[in-house]
């Protein structure tokens, strides 16, 4: 076929590479650092924070105490933000955690106050915890609900439940020591609590990343409909994550009861954006574009480490609501930046 | 030739891989270009850099009609100077009507855009677009209740329209469109090409991006072959037969028709009984060990949902099938799977695999449980096991942490055909396995195929395009409108044969 107009050859000098004999060649040095960078934006973000607070704050932030208190009290939202990391995995939005833990909160507040042993309080708590998460379940995987509506209905049921329960006062008669102390036992100085966390941020992180479970709820949040018809049961997956969000969360009630000593009617609510924002700003970090354990951990320490900062240089009671806001946005929006970037690089072809 | 498209030196490197290497060309006015490679040519890459998706590597600067456009530009400026393109999906809202669906693209005519809308002047407007492209719909129907070829239609027609000047307007346009007959039913097909003559003939520029040979063959005027990102042939297309234009495509010779090895065996695997779902009316037939048996008919002739009921992703109505002797009834696929039949369906980016998902990830989709052990994923014996699925398949590039979404059209189906083939089944279920994929990855497909049937696996492969399943299948049921109508086999697994039965079976005498 003489007669084809074939176009010559690229212009390319002799013995220089093909860029098509590796996908990493031709990549600079730069390249590789602005990956990194974009990679663990955050976790530079943090380290760069606690430097600078440590230098602006030299006097209170980075005191061992200060430290200690930080990790104490930020033990229980954390654990909270890995309970809606398994929800978002699968493409769903539980937004009744915060409510769940309030009733938690305030159900482990009156059976310890009843005189019923520790072990006996959390036992029920995490039993009534895993059963508005299996409610949760039945409504909207069996029902087929929109789960931000439903996990919202949730919510106001129970914020109502607590007012039933305590009549709007706080419940704090009857707490003893032996029944806090579960929360504010210390080892080194420590709060126990942050012990919990640790133990439930490994368990949560081998369930995500070294299990069949964890990638069939990521198959189920990315592609429902492709992971089931490869014989994934999306429904047993989606309803585990349900019930397992609850479970935490109860176990963060009772925590929280314990941690204070009491459990005031309102308790709950304040911990829902902050565990969102938490859960966010992990997903673009350490595996980016998906909601990821260490990722949510990192997110934790960026908020607490921002208000605790800027609550030691003095600033005024309405700057935590409004860092905990910004970085949700932030946190999302970079999101939405980094997918964006990456669906133009792709090398998409045809 | 004046006027249309004209491309120079264009080159385009992602994360080290030249996708479009030193491209030059031109698609002239009044003349229906056909653009034509395999996936991963180049041809995406260069519609999108010119529709302002991507940045080219260097700046450059293409001529439209006369007007020079520098690259890269804006989605909006390329619009502006008419190049206009139609996407695969066509891009139209099915739950709007035709004449909000013009306005995405045009606008609403109104004063301001807090002026009312006038719902009359916009409906006259649009239906004297339709007219001109022969849709007789009204404007106020919802594009969801149109069929898919008035669909195609009237997504060309918004193409190509322009709002606030004349319709002789075409005359600068040039128009890009991914495979615009590639969902249609055969008998179809020509109304969608006559449009495009339509506008060739008003002195448009029409880039034609199809994989249908036989298509081309008829209304290009003139052929761009990309490989690899470059051009390799730019030329009038009288004079090229069939065969030349593949050979351009793959860069080998054509003639490589895939054999078998072995004769089907006696026992049957699959055997089907007065199958009825929403479509299918009674369907009756059996298929025998390591047999390769094709589904033909046109769209909603019930093929998919012949596939999905027996991939356990849709209930039966009624009716009884058996696989291997015992009753067959899947209520899940994961029940169907179970029992030895894997499925590969149709729509390959939403329902065959993951795209956000790494090929890795992908291959062992509800496999993990091969790699699980003592409490843990064996994340390296998984990868090894990938890197055998990519040599055993051919897939390319073969890095099995590169996400799906990434690979080429054919690569993607090779992963989804590995997936469901490494799950030893005993019946492979394939619709539609050849759509939107090279001529290349179609034969690699096809002999993929043919191996399994030589291991005695049954295969049932479902197409509109009977050309896909010619020299593939032994026998070919032919469905219309759920009902089976026809089987074909030896000599009458013929493409002329089928397309006729399919489309017009009352014509014929019952081919059993």
């Amino acid at each position: 076929m003489s007669s084809i107009k074939a176009a010559d050859g690229p212009s390319r000098a002799v013995g220089e590479k093909d860029p098509r004999e590796g996908p990493r060649a031709g990549r600079g040095f730069g390249d590789r650092v602005l990956e990194y960078t974009a990679e663990y934006g955050i976790v530079i973000f943090l380290v760069l924070m606690c430097v600078g607070f440590a230098i602006w704050q030299s006097g209170t932030f980075p005191t061992s105490r200060n430290i200690k208190s930080l990790l104490g009290n930020q033990a229980i939202p954390a654990i909270l933000a890995l309970a809606v990391v398994l929800p978002l995995a699968a493409g769903e939005f539980d937004l009744s955690i915060a409510a769940n833990l309030g009733f938690c909160s305030i159900a482990s507040a009156e059976f310890a106050s009843h005189g019923m042993t520790p072990a006996l309080v959390i036992i029920l708590t995490l039993m009534i915890g895993a059963a508005i998460g299996l409610i949760n379940a039945v409504i909207v995987v069996g029902i087929g609900v929109n789960a931000f509506i439903a996990t919202l209905g949730m919510s106001t049921v129970l914020a109502g439940g607590n007012l039933l329960l305590t009549n709007g006062n706080t419940v704090f008669e009857g707490i003893g020591e032996s029944f806090t102390s579960i929360a504010t036992t210390r080892i080194f100085g420590i709060e126990i609590v942050v012990l919990y966390f640790l133990i439930v941020a490994i368990v949560a992180w081998y369930a995500m990343e070294r299990t069949p479970f964890g990638r069939y709820l990521r198959a189920t949040g990315m592609a429902r409909e492709a992971a089931r018809l490869s014989g994934i049961s999306t429904t047993r997956r989606l309803s585990g994550a349900f019930v397992i969000a609850g479970t935490l969360s109860g176990l963060c009630g009772v925590l929280q009861t314990a941690h204070l000593g009491s459990a005031a009617a309102t308790v709950g609510p304040e911990f829902l954006l902050p565990a969102y924002a938490a859960a966010f700003l992990g997903a673009t970090t350490i595996r980016r574009g998906m909601f990821n354990v260490w990722g949510t951990v990192v997110g934790v320490l960026v908020l607490a480490v921002g208000i605790n900062g800027l609550t030691l240089a003095g600033a005024p009671i309405w700057v935590p609501d409004v860092f905990n806001g910004v970085a949700l946005i932030v946190a999302v929006s970079a999101a939405v930046l980094v997918a964006r970037h990456r669906e133009r690089a792709k090398p998409k072809t045809t | 030739m004046p006027g249309g498209l004209t491309v120079d030196r264009l080159s385009k490197t992602f994360a080290g891989q030249r996708a479009l290497d030193d491209v030059s060309t031109a698609f002239p006015a009044g003349e229906i270009t056909a653009l034509l490679g395999h996936n991963g040519s180049g041809k995406s890459t260069l519609i999108k850099i010119l529709a302002g998706f991507y940045d080219p590597d260097d700046e450059r600067t293409v001529d439209v009609f006369d007007q020079e456009l520098t690259l890269p530009v804006s989605p909006r400026q390329a619009h502006e100077v008419g190049l206009r393109f139609m996407h695969q999906d066509l891009a139209l809202v099915d739950d709007l009507t035709i004449a909000d669906n013009f306005a995405f693209v045009d606008h609403f005519h109104t004063r301001t855009d807090l002026g009312p809308i006038s719902r009359r002047r916009e409906h006259q407007r649009v239906g004297e677009v339709l007219a001109t492209f022969g849709v007789e719909e009204d404007p106020g129907t919802q594009v969801g209740d149109l069929d898919m070829t008035t669909k195609t239609i009237v997504g060309m027609a918004r193409a190509v329209q322009d709002s606030r000047s004349s319709e002789d307007d075409i005359r600068h346009h040039v128009l890009f469109l991914d495979e615009p007959t590639a969902a249609l039913p055969q008998d179809e097909v020509e109304r969608v090409l006559e449009v495009m003559r339509g506008i060739r003939d008003r002195g448009g520029a029409v880039v034609l991006v199809s994989h249908r040979i036989d298509e081309v063959m008829r209304i290009a005027d003139r052929v761009v072959v990309l490989r690899d990102g470059r051009v390799v042939a730019q030329r009038e297309r009288a004079g090229l037969d069939p065969d030349g234009l593949v050979e351009l495509i793959v860069g080998g010779s054509a003639a490589d028709e895939g054999r078998r090895s072995k004769a089907p065996e006696d026992g049957v695997t699959l055997s089907v009984r007065g199958l009825c779902g929403p479509r299918l009316r009674g369907l009756d037939f059996d298929v025998r060990r390591g047999e390769i048996v094709g589904i033909a008919g046109l769209v909603g002739c019930g093929r998919s949902e012949l596939a999905r009921i027996l991939a356990g992703a849709q209930r039966a109505e009624s009716g009884a099938c058996s696989l291997a002797g015992t009753p067959f009834e899947p209520k899940t696929p994961a029940d169907a799977l179970r029992a030895g039949v894997s499925y590969v369906p149709q729509d390959r980016r939403g329902a065959g695999c993951i795209t956000g998902m790494s090929l890795q990830e992908n291959l062992s989709l509800g496999l993990l449980g091969r790699f699980f052990a003592r409490g843990w994923l064996n994340l390296r014996e998984e990868r090894r096991s990938t890197r055998e699925a990519i040599a055993e398949f051919g897939i390319r590039p073969p890095d099995p942490r590169r996400l799906v979404a990434y690979f080429s059209g054919g690569n993607q189906q090779k992963a989804v055909v590995s997936r469901a083939v490494s799950r030893n089944p005993t019946l492979l279920v394939l619709d539609e396995p050849m759509q939107g994929i090279d001529v290349g990855a179609k034969r690699e497909i096809a002999q993929i195929v043919r191996n399994l049937a030589d291991e005695g696996v049954s295969v049932l492969v479902g197409s509109t395009d009977a050309a896909d399943l010619v020299g593939l299948c032994e026998r070919v049921l032919v469905l219309n409108r759920g009902e089976l109508v026809a089987i074909a086999a030896g000599a009458e697994v013929a493409e002329e044969r089928l397309t006729l039965l399919a489309a017009n079976p009352d014509g014929e005498e019952g081919a059993r």
